[in-house]
Parts: C-alpha cells; sequence; structure tokens
C-alpha cells in the first residue's frame, strides 16, 4: 500500500476509491444482523402454537418473557463479535429501536379489537425492522419490513381462523428464513 | 462549485491528504476500532500505524484509549467530530478535483495522460 499523497487526479481517483472500499468493508463486518433475524424468525414461529391454542394474552406474556430474553441475546452476540473483531459501534439507536417496537407490540393490540387485536403487534414489528433498515442502509430489510406489513392484512383478508397464529407462522417463516439467507451470504 | 470557492486542491488539509490517514478515518466514520483492527484492514506495520495514529490524534483528529482484558492492554481509537468533518471535506475535495479533471477531458476531448500535478 502506497502512503503518497494523492498527487493527481488520476491518484485522488484511487485514493477515493481505497478510502470508500476500506469503509464499506468495516460497515459491512458490522451488518450481521442474520442472527436477530434468526433469533427473533424462531421467537415468532415458537409463539405461533401459544396463539392458536390461547389466543389473547398468553401471548403478551411470552413476548413480555421472550423479547427481552431474545433481545439480551443479540446483545451479548454482536459484543462478542465486536470485540473478536476489533470494533466498537454504539448500539444506542438500535436498543431504542427494539424498546419501541416492543412497547409498539404491546400498545397496538391494546387499542384494536377483534381480529385486528391478534394481528396488531406486527405492524409495530415491521415499523421497527425499518428503522433496522434505516440504521443499517440495508434495502433487502426494508423489503422484509413492507412484507411483514402486508401479512396481515391478508390473512385478516382472508378471513382464515386464527389470524394471530396464521401471521405468526407466515412473518416467523419469513423472518427466519431472511436471517439463515443473509447468514449464508455473510 | 463556482471559481470565488477557489480550486478544490486548495481545500485539501495537509494532515489528512494522505491515503493511510483517511482510511484510518474511513474505518473510524464507521465505528471505534482497535489498534489491530486498524493494522489489518490497511494493510500497516505497527510502527507505522503509530506515527499515523500520532499525527491525526495531535491534530484533534482522534482520540485512543487503553483497555485491559485480563492483563493483555488493547488500544481503542475513536474519530473526533473534527475528524469526521476534516473527512468529509477531504472526500467532498478529492471528488470534486475528480470531477472537474473528468469535465475538463470531456469538453476538451484530449485523452486522459495529462496528469497534472494537484497537491501533494
Amino acid at each position: 500500500m502506497s502512503n503518497t499523497h494523492a498527487s493527481s487526479p488520476q491518484e485522488a481517483a484511487d485514493v477515493l476509491r481505497h478510502v470508500e472500499s476500506v469503509g464499506r468493508h468495516t460497515s459491512q463486518l458490522l451488518r450481521a444482523f442474520w442472527f436477530p433475524l434468526v433469533v427473533f424468525g424462531a421467537l415468532t414461529l415458537a409463539s405461533a402454537p401459544v396463539q392458536w391454542w390461547w389466543p389473547g394474552g398468553a401471548v403478551g406474556a411470552f413476548w413480555a418473557i421472550g423479547g427481552p430474553l431474545g433481545g439480551a441475546l443479540v446483545g451479548w452476540y454482536y459484543r462478542n463479535r465486536e470485540r473478536r473483531l476489533g470494533l466498537h459501534h454504539s448500539a444506542t439507536a438500535y436498543v431504542l429501536t427494539a424498546v419501541g417496537m416492543l412497547a409498539g407490540a404491546f400498545l397496538l393490540p391494546a387499542v384494536t379489537s377483534g381480529d385486528l387485536r391478534e394481528v396488531a403487534s406486527v405492524f409495530a414489528v415491521a415499523a421497527g425492522y425499518l428503522v433496522f433498515a434505516w440504521l443499517d442502509r440495508s434495502p433487502g430489510l426494508a423489503a422484509l419490513a413492507v412484507s411483514l406489513a402486508v401479512v396481515p392484512v391478508v390473512v385478516l383478508m382472508s378471513g382464515v381462523a386464527h389470524p394471530g397464529a396464521v401471521t405468526a407462522v407466515v412473518t416467523g417463516t419469513a423472518i427466519l428464513a431472511s436471517g439463515l439467507v443473509y447468514r449464508r451470504n455473510s | 462549485m463556482s471559481d470565488a470557492d477557489g480550486h478544490p486542491a486548495q481545500r485539501l488539509d495537509d494532515v489528512v491528504h494522505q491515503r493511510v490517514r483517511l482510511g484510518i478515518l474511513a474505518v473510524l466514520e464507521q465505528a471505534d476500532a482497535d489498534f489491530t483492527y486498524l493494522r489489518n484492514a490497511l494493510g500497516l506495520t505497527d510502527g507505522n500505524l503509530s506515527r499515523h495514529l500520532g499525527v491525526l490524534e495531535e491534530a484533534g483528529y482522534l482520540v485512543t484509549s487503553k483497555t485491559f482484558e485480563g492483563r493483555k492492554p488493547r488500544t481503542w481509537v475513536r474519530s473526533t467530530r473534527l475528524g469526521q468533518d476534516a473527512l468529509a471535506t477531504e472526500m467532498a475535495a478529492l471528488r470534486e478535483l475528480v470531477t472537474r479533471y473528468e469535465s475538463n477531458l470531456a469538453s476538451a476531448g484530449d485523452g486522459p495522460d495529462q496528469n497534472p500535478r494537484v497537491a501533494g
């Protein structure tokens, strides 16, 4: 690697490419969102039987325990990974988003009724994923967020029984599959 | 950018107008990094990286801190607001240099072998 100054337009272009590449590489190393996707995809799938057999308050209790536990697991994973890589990135925006997402997931069912109440929390989750996508500048994650918001609408329009459980199966599978795809490609 | 703003080469900062130092600031723009990460990411020796970090720290563009994991010391590097601004200014100036050169080439219809010196 040259230590020289950029002394011509060609060298300036070369330095620009180098600097952008170094920054991009670091940014890509920091984006390991396959792990939270796998964790929360699995948790969402695990919530489906709860929603099927005990629709109503039980799923709230499931997420009141599972949400913070999943978040702690993801936090532990990122901290270990960053320590191993030698990088440290502020997690404040991510933690605030996760807290807002969890609060919204509890609040929306409380202010809705009927079948909508069973699926309302997914809209808060989709909004949270959209913020994560913006934080990570990830079009793929944004596409996942939009598709998550579409699922409950389609499920409600189709009039299937147990819309909450069906939505959990579809969204959980989508989140888990996205995490596994990101894992394979990372 | 008008001519009144001057040639972009005049806005180049001697402290950061250097491939390695810009690379350091580009990494630190994304995250705080430890010495080993910077050394490996930029392909430097310990001594070379230390010298560049010293210059940037003296200019107020970054701060270093030492932590211990067990008995093993670890040096962390973090860019300051001044460093982030310096990187942004330098990158903008370099981009403008390249753009000017390319538009000059396009208007003159010359080959790309003029290689005018602009800085350094």
